[in-house]
């Protein structure tokens, strides 16, 4: 027999399948986890069942719920499974009439039983059998013993046909069923309570303000940044500890490098991020689960509709400020397949911290620091995040579908459920950065450590990247007015990571801080060129880190096309920028 | 019909009964699946600061939905 798991997104399909089939499929705590059709055998029988997509009706709007529905009309299956949120009758059982249309025996499951007594709801299950005309059984997750389902599950089953004309006459009938079935107590008023303080008129923007502050503060913040600079000073020590250790076997220099500049120390940058993404995760978890992040979308959804994106676009925005890898991945509470996708390719135009040191030493020489030139930095960004969001809108037209969520009631964050999850997407993050980092920071280690007769250890300017410096600064002489490849190769480190820029300069110059422009190599720069040359490492791609996740979410194919364009996007825009600036300077 | 105006003209905490669509499409078809028919009392629960979207409350819960939406929906007001 084959059996077809049918219900509302989050009904809670897929732990249901988990519980009683052999196979494992992906659980979520948001509506539409479930992509693709997963297959398994039920325990203790030869049946088969299948995990299908969440439907709200017998006519989809997306992809996924197309996948659903054309299962459900290709007739392969023997029983339809239905899932039902007991909490809320009144909606699910909407596709329960519909799916007694199909003519096949539907068997139903009232899932989240738990949760009707917090919510003071009792339901009449033998009276809702005798009007429906199916099978039906209580369950919830909680439940220890899940032999009881197996064995509902496993029974024959028919069902009552039920055919309706409209949407209008169906509902008057789930009217008349929740009227004789269904009694509701006294409703708990707390979330209410809550929200009117949260979601005030007046209220809401500081509310919102503070818990982004908080956010900010504990992960990419000052809060995020110590625990990092602690983990940083530690793995700094085991490192020295190794190369003193391998340096004490007379390993070669050659292998020594290799381990340590070559795998260590970038892997090492890696894992710094470990304090802060770990507790963005953390807090962004919990905000999810106690409900605040759809409020936050809410409250945001006008501004962001008027880019062709949605309120949920506000999360990656404010966190890219602080990095761009957590930026990315935070995009995963957004639903909609191209919003999401627009949205982590433009959070990484928000300047991340990384950037931050090249601004500030920039600006503190050419500028006197002053705050208003570091200021214009981020007001551009905003205004091309705008433009960019628009163009990307234009070309998306139609393709999304219209905004629906619904406001559920404030929750207690499950503990164990947090802590799997957080711990899930930190061990996914570690698994796929590391392997491209490393295979990436090799690459460059060994073109920042043998010249082009592939000597090893030679000094960087007779270096391959040197020599590749020098075949593009001539290009980069449009950015920055000047033939010098000691530039072109700190602005293409800082592909690798934005810190490196600086860094490279640094190096080059063999000088510290503002030095670095006395010395001969970076002595051409002047407002005008500094002004260029931050900009184009603002806009150019980010870092190496979040390149690597954004390959994760969106692919390889479009990861590159996005890195191309910023690469010809930045170029194109800082050169333009230093001709008009040049040309101001001369006629003033 | 008298005090019969579109959804999204309607204060926070106002009550209406829904009286019809004025367009049909796929999307109005999933506003109906969600139980949003005719003769179902809806209440505007919250507004957003920046007017859009709109919290209406109803039996098939609390939906979150942009006023482009709401204008579609005339509702005879309550109170």
């Amino acid at each position: 027999m084959k059996i077809a798991l049918v219900g509302n997104q989050n009904a809670g399909k897929s732990t249901i399948f988990n519980i009683i089939s052999s196979s494992y499929a992906q659980i979520g705590n948001r509506p539409g986890v479930t992509i693709n059709i997963t297959e398994g055998r039920v325990k203790n029988s030869p049946n088969v069942c299948f995990d299908l997509p969440g439907i709200y009706s017998l006519s989809p709007l997306t992809a996924e719920e197309k996948t659903s529905v054309d299962f459900l009309k290709s007739n392969d299956y023997d029983l339809i499974l239905n899932i039902i949120d007991s909490t809320n009758l009144y909606r699910s059982l909407n596709l329960t009439l519909q799916l007694l249309s199909l003519g096949k025996p539907v068997a139903i499951v009232l899932n989240m039983a738990d949760s009707l007594k917090k919510e003071n709801i009792s339901i009449d299950i033998k009276a809702l059998e005798k009007l429906i005309g199916s099978d039906i059984i209580f369950f919830s997750s909680k439940e220890k013993s899940t032999t009881k389902l197996i064995n509902f599950i496993n029974k024959n089953h028919s069902s009552k046909k039920h055919y309706f004309s409209s949407a209008e006459e169906r509902f008057s009938f789930i009217k008349k069923i929740i009227t004789i079935v269904e009694k509701r107590g006294q409703k708990q008023s707390i979330s209410d309570k809550i929200d009117k303080v949260v979601l005030n008129k007046f209220l809401a923007l500081p509310i919102f303000l503070l818990v982004m502050l908080g956010v900010y503060w504990l992960s990419v913040g000052y809060f995020g940044m110590w625990l990092s600079d602690k983990l940083a000073f530690l793995l700094q020590c085991i490192v020295a500890f190794i190369e003193t250790t391998l340096k004490s076997w007379n390993v070669a220099d050659f292998i020594i490098s290799l381990l340590i500049d070559g795998m260590l120390v970038p892997i090492n940058t890696v894992i710094c991020f470990l304090p802060q993404i770990g507790i963005l995760f953390l807090v962004l978890s919990i905000l999810e689960s106690v409900g605040y992040l759809t409020r936050a979308a809410f409250i945001f959804d006008r501004l962001f509709s008027a880019i062709g994106l949605s309120g949920k676009s506000i999360i990656p925005f404010i966190i890219g400020s602080g990095c761009t890898v957590p930026a990315i991945l935070s995009c995963r509470s957004i639903e909609e397949k191209n919003e999401k996708m627009i949205t982590m390719i433009l959070s990484s135009f928000v300047p991340c911290s990384a950037k931050l040191p090249i601004i500030a030493l920039f600006v503190g020489f050419f500028f006197n620091g002053n705050a208003f030139v570091t200021l214009s930095f981020y007001i551009l960004a905003i205004i091309l995040i705008i433009i960019f969001a628009l163009i990307f809108s234009f070309f998306n037209k139609g393709n999304g579908v219209a905004f629906i969520y619904e406001l559920t009631s404030y929750k207690m964050p499950n503990l164990k459920q947090t802590v799997k999850e957080v711990s899930n997407k930190i061990g996914g993050f570690f698994v796929r950065v590391g392997t491209t980092i490393l295979t990436v920071s090799v690459i460059i280690w060994f073109l920042s450590n043998f010249s082009l007769s592939f000597v090893f250890n030679c000094p960087i300017e007779d270096s391959i990247l040197a020599g590749l410096g020098k075949l593009l600064s001539p290009a980069f002489s449009l950015v920055i007015g000047e033939n010098s490849w000691q530039a072109t190769v700190s602005a293409i480190q800082g592909l690798i990571a934005k810190e490196q820029v600086i860094s490279s300069m640094a190096v080059i110059a063999k000088a510290q801080g503002n030095a670095i422009f006395e010395s001969s190599s970076f002595s051409f720069f002047n407002s005008v060129s500094a002004y260029s040359f931050i900009i184009f490492n603002l806009f150019s791609p980010p870092c190496i880190n979040a390149i690597a996740c954004l390959k994760k979410e969106i692919g390889i194919k479009r990861t590159a096309i996005v890195f191309l364009c910023q690469l010809v996007f930045a170029y194109v825009f800082s050169g333009f920028v230093y001709q008009v600036l040049s040309l101001i300077n001369t006629l003033l | 019909m008298k005090n019969v105006v579109s959804l999204s003209t309607l204060k926070k905490g106002q009550k209406a009964i829904i009286n019809r669509y004025t367009k049909e499409d796929e999307f109005v078809t999933r506003l109906k699946d969600l139980g949003l028919v005719k003769g179902i009392t809806v209440k505007i629960y919250t507004i957003s600061p920046f007017g859009s979207p709109i919290c209406i409350e109803s039996p098939c819960g609390k939906l979150l939905l942009r006023k482009q939406t709401l204008k579609d929906i005339y509702v005879l007001v309550q109170e």
